[in-house]
């Protein structure tokens, strides 16, 4: 099977997206990526379903990647605890949930953002 | 079509932005904002403690006087060298708030009668006990002494150095429970230091019998009452016994006639702290070691929880050197030793609140009777926020004794005013006590600060290098009238309120005794020859195996020492069981039993972890209790009544087995103590056969079932099942929940040699390894060696990060 090219433009946004959105999270409340998808998603005006899953894969990603690093480095001491408060969740299933958390928000985001600009399109 | 799509999505991401926000609240639990909590980058990943968080940092603009550098060895445990108190004072404070933050605020919440306001409507009844008991005026009152003492400064930098942590923290820094929770934490002050030693204090000094006693008595008349009731074991064996003193006993004070108000009063008991709380302490004197240094050891019996109510340090300044355990929330360390000396701490137990009948002059209650005058009650508004609803508001009434905590609209002639030595300002002010503890160079210097010491009193026990040993009954005592607060008092005359206080100089004090040994574990500080009188809730069993085990020893070692403080032995059950066999009749008895009773026949007496005889007594024995005191089972309007201590029952059995106490009310049958005892053997038989059919390798700690829980109660944060030897009544005295919070041994040579080790961990942080890492060492009975050095060198080869502070200019 062919490889898809590594300058896809969707993906260079995902990673974009993703790396940024790195960047500003520390510094603000959990959901201040949700603001900057909806800019990426303005910018990057991705149509059908890929308006969901540029915001998505970005922000899955990120916080799949962050809190595993997190995970490793704590040898899921945390999060085998965490788990049995959310009802017996083993550490991965905790991992992929919190991603999942951002992803579903991200996606809608972006999702959002590509609209605006339709909208702003339409108009102009 | 265009305008669906865009609608659909504004509205699908705003109210998931919406519902990932705010937490849920149901009956059992609530749940945090889940995006917040789940987010690796604010989140509770955020606590999830990596090695590279153990980095060297540096923290510089301190309002300190001078650097402080902090050195963390392989435990976590800080050593912490600063040029000044005031630095010392501030260092603790930081490194309290850096790895106990919320366990301080859950404190200080709770002794303050704040906790409805994080936790909702589920503790508001206990909020409104704790303000009802004036918890706000005790620690005002202590603040108010505090403030006038030259060492205050050293609260105050105290707070700083916890509010310099605090305000660096950013929200994704919070401690995990802050995040589960939902709120913020605030700025310390000195007076949730003093809400601390409230706390404290409620552990400690709060409990009563009062109510049952006086139950009690009118159900049973003075005769019976005294003959079930006695105030003196006579097997005990005294903290300070008279033939040991070295103090004075000077004349006791004038009687006055007693006008008990004897009745039933149909309350509950509130909130008393548990019958674990207790502890050993000790010295032994050169004479008696095989190094012919004196040896000081210590084990505090409290609630066992995750984070630990310790946290272990060192602290040096050019001045001093001292190292030790400190309760977060409060300055010094309360329990430890210094280049010269060691101290160690048990409770005193001496009843120290009461409760006066108040009669109302109106229906209205705003006034009632004093001699003979109509008095108006004062009020203090209490306001309680609630999480999820309106705030509550109650207005608490105050006599010349204190808050009329029990009060009910059909019963008004049943008033009940407290009267309790935490909520009065200290009349001596005892704020420097463990400071000077901690810097104290020799025994002139331990018995100036532990003369100041104001309450909870405390046993406050002491060897110095220099060869000395002491223990003095420490703290403010009540001066009463024989029996006085031992039930229910009028309060409408003046004649009824304490006489004052047992003179410091009359406190019992015991210091370089023939036996070579000073000792105490909650029993009676004195023999009843002692010219004042007091009650109390007293150990009757740890000081006599105590005693006894170090009237016997010599040549002792360290490891015998820490041996003594795992001691499994029960004098308890060495004089209940001979007594139990003696009025049991084997023609009864069911023949699979008898192996069974073989076996406790050749037993130690050693609750020990892997056996399977203490199970057999402690079932048979509470159940002859039980069924003996029947007829004090709180009735079908739960009148509270007093049941006979441990040591009567079993006393009685010796020597009155055909008295009217052993009758089982609800049988027509007349029965007598052996009846009990076979009744009660087949009970506690059946009942084993069906906890071993559950389990074939049940032995006695899963039994008992010891277990930590976290402070919150959160059962992942928790420690379920203890896998030690040890009963309530013996020196290792585990209980369900309770048992030996911090075990210390040191021995006062020219090197100090000192050992301990608490079940817990440095770090309150359930993320981080060093959470419980000391629970299973402590389970084996192992101890840590406790380095303390001036020497930084030696330090930093082992260290984990350092810590400096740096001074704004």
């Amino acid at each position: 099977m062919k490889k898809r090219a590594s300058l896809n433009p969707f993906w260079i946004s995902v990673i974009l997206i993703a790396l940024l959105a790195g960047l500003v999270s520390p510094f603000g409340p959990w959901w201040i990526f949700s603001l900057l998808c909806i800019v990426g998603g303005f910018i990057a005006w991705p149509k059908g379903i890929k308006r969901f899953w540029l915001g998505f894969l970005a922000i899955f990603i990120l916080w799949f990647l962050v809190a595993l690093v997190l995970d490793i480095g704590n040898k899921s001491n945390l999060s085998s605890k965490i788990g049995q408060l959310f009802g017996g969740l083993p550490s991965i299933a905790l991992l992929l949930v919190s991603a999942l958390i951002g992803g579903i928000v991200g996606g809608l985001s972006t999702m959002f953002g590509s609209y605006i600009k339709d909208l702003m399109k339409q108009k102009s | 079509m265009f305008w669906r799509k865009l609608i659909v999505v504004s509205v699908l991401l705003l109210s998931l932005l919406i519902l990932f926000s705010i937490s849920i609240r149901t009956k059992e639990a609530s749940i945090p904002p889940i995006g917040s909590f789940l987010s690796p980058f604010t989140g509770f990943w955020q606590q999830s403690e990596c090695p590279w968080n153990f980095r060297n940092d540096e923290i510089v603009g301190a309002a300190t006087k001078e650097p402080i550098e902090i050195i963390f060895d392989d435990r976590l445990v800080p050593h912490v060298f600063a040029n000044n108190n005031e630095d010392v004072a501030y260092a603790q404070g930081y490194l309290h708030a850096k790895y106990r933050l919320f366990q301080m605020d859950i404190a200080v919440r709770s002794a303050s009668g704040n906790l409805s306001e994080i936790l909702g409507e589920k503790t508001l009844q206990f909020d409104l006990e704790t303000r009802r008991k004036g918890f706000g005026l005790g620690a005002e009152n202590r603040l108010q002494a505090w403030q006038k003492s030259k060492d205050f400064a050293l609260v105050e930098a105290y707070t700083k150095g916890v509010n310099a942590y605090i305000e660096c923290l950013k929200p994704q820094q919070y401690p995990l429970e802050f995040k589960l929770l939902n709120y913020s934490p605030e700025p310390w002050t000195p007076l949730k230091t003093a809400y601390m030693v409230m706390a404290m204090s409620r552990t400690l000094c709060s409990k009563e019998t009062d109510i049952a006693s006086s139950n009690t008595l009118a159900k049973l008349g003075k005769d019976t009452f005294d003959l079930l009731f006695p105030e003196w074991n006579p097997k005990q064996s005294a903290i300070v016994p008279s033939d040991q003193s070295t103090f004075v006993i000077p004349k006791a004070g004038k009687t006055v006639v007693d006008s008990n108000a004897v009745g039933y009063y149909p309350y509950k008991s509130l909130q008393t702290p548990d019958e674990g709380i207790g502890s050993n302490n000790w010295a032994v004197a050169g004479s008696k070691t095989a190094s012919g240094h004196p040896i000081l050891c210590n084990d505090p019996h409290l609630d066992l929880s995750l984070p630990s109510i310790w946290f272990e340090a060192q602290y040096t300044t050019p001045e001093f050197s001292t190292y030790g355990v400190s309760i977060p929330g409060i300055p010094f360390n309360l329990i430890g030793f210094n280049e010269y000396v060691a101290w160690g701490s048990t409770n005193v137990s001496q009843d120290v609140l009461d409760w006066y009948k108040i009669r109302w002059t109106n229906e209205e209650k705003t006034a009632y009777y004093f001699d003979q005058k109509s008095v108006p009650v004062s009020y203090r508004v209490e306001t309680i926020k609630v999480k999820g609803s309106a705030d509550v508001v109650d207005s608490v009434k105050y006599t010349t004794w204190g808050p009329v905590v029990y009060s009910q609209a059909d019963n008004s002639y049943k008033d009940l005013a407290m009267h309790w030595l935490a909520l009065e300002e200290p009349m001596q002010n005892d704020l420097s006590t463990f400071f000077d503890l901690n810097r104290a160079k020799n025994y002139t210097e331990y018995e100036a600060a532990v003369r100041a010491y104001h309450s909870p009193a405390q046993n406050l026990v002491f060897a110095s290098k220099s060869g000395d040993i002491a223990l003095r009954v420490s703290g403010q005592l009540p001066l009463k009238r024989k029996e006085q607060g031992r039930f229910i008092e009028d309060g409408s005359v003046s004649s009824n309120r304490w006489q004052g206080f047992i003179p410091q100089l009359a406190n019992p004090e015991i210091m370089n005794p023939p036996r070579g040994f000073v000792a105490s574990a909650n029993q009676h500080s004195t023999t009843p020859d002692y010219p004042y009188y007091y009650n109390g809730d007293f150990d009757d069993y740890r000081g006599r195996i105590l005693v006894r085990s170090l009237t016997q020893m010599g040549g002792i070692k360290v490891e015998d020492m820490m041996q003594l403080q795992q001691n499994n032995h029960s004098i308890e059950a060495e004089e209940a069981l001979p007594a139990m066999l003696m009025n049991l009749d084997r023609t009864g008895i069911d023949e699979s039993w008898e192996a069974r009773l073989g076996k406790l026949r050749k037993w130690n007496y050693s609750f020990d972890a892997d056996i399977i005889e203490p199970i057999l007594f402690d079932l048979w024995y509470t159940k002859i209790y039980d069924l003996t005191w029947d007829e004090l089972n709180p009735g079908p309007d739960s009148i509270p009544l007093l049941k006979p201590e441990s040591w009567r029952t079993i006393a009685l059995l010796y020597e009155q087995p055909n008295s009217i106490f052993w009758d089982i009310q609800k049988t027509y049958k007349k029965e007598v103590a052996s009846d009990i005892v076979l009744e009660a053997f087949r009970q506690a038989n059946n009942q084993l056969d069906g906890l071993l059919k559950a389990d074939k390798k049940l032995s006695w700690y899963k039994y008992r079932k010891s277990k930590i829980n976290h402070i919150a109660r959160i059962p992942a944060f928790s420690i379920d099942q203890i896998v030690n030897g040890g009963y309530k009544n013996a020196l290792n005295a585990m209980k369900e929940k309770s048992g030996p919070s911090w075990r210390m041994v040191v021995e006062l040579g020219p090197e100090t040699n000192a050992y301990g080790i608490y079940p817990g961990g440095q770090s309150g942080n359930p993320g981080s390894r060093f959470y419980s890492n000391m629970v299973s060492d402590w389970e084996k009975g192992k101890y840590n060696k406790l380095v303390m050095t001036r020497d930084k060198d030696r330090l930093r080869e082992k260290a984990l990060l350092t810590i400096l502070i740096k001074p704004a200019n």
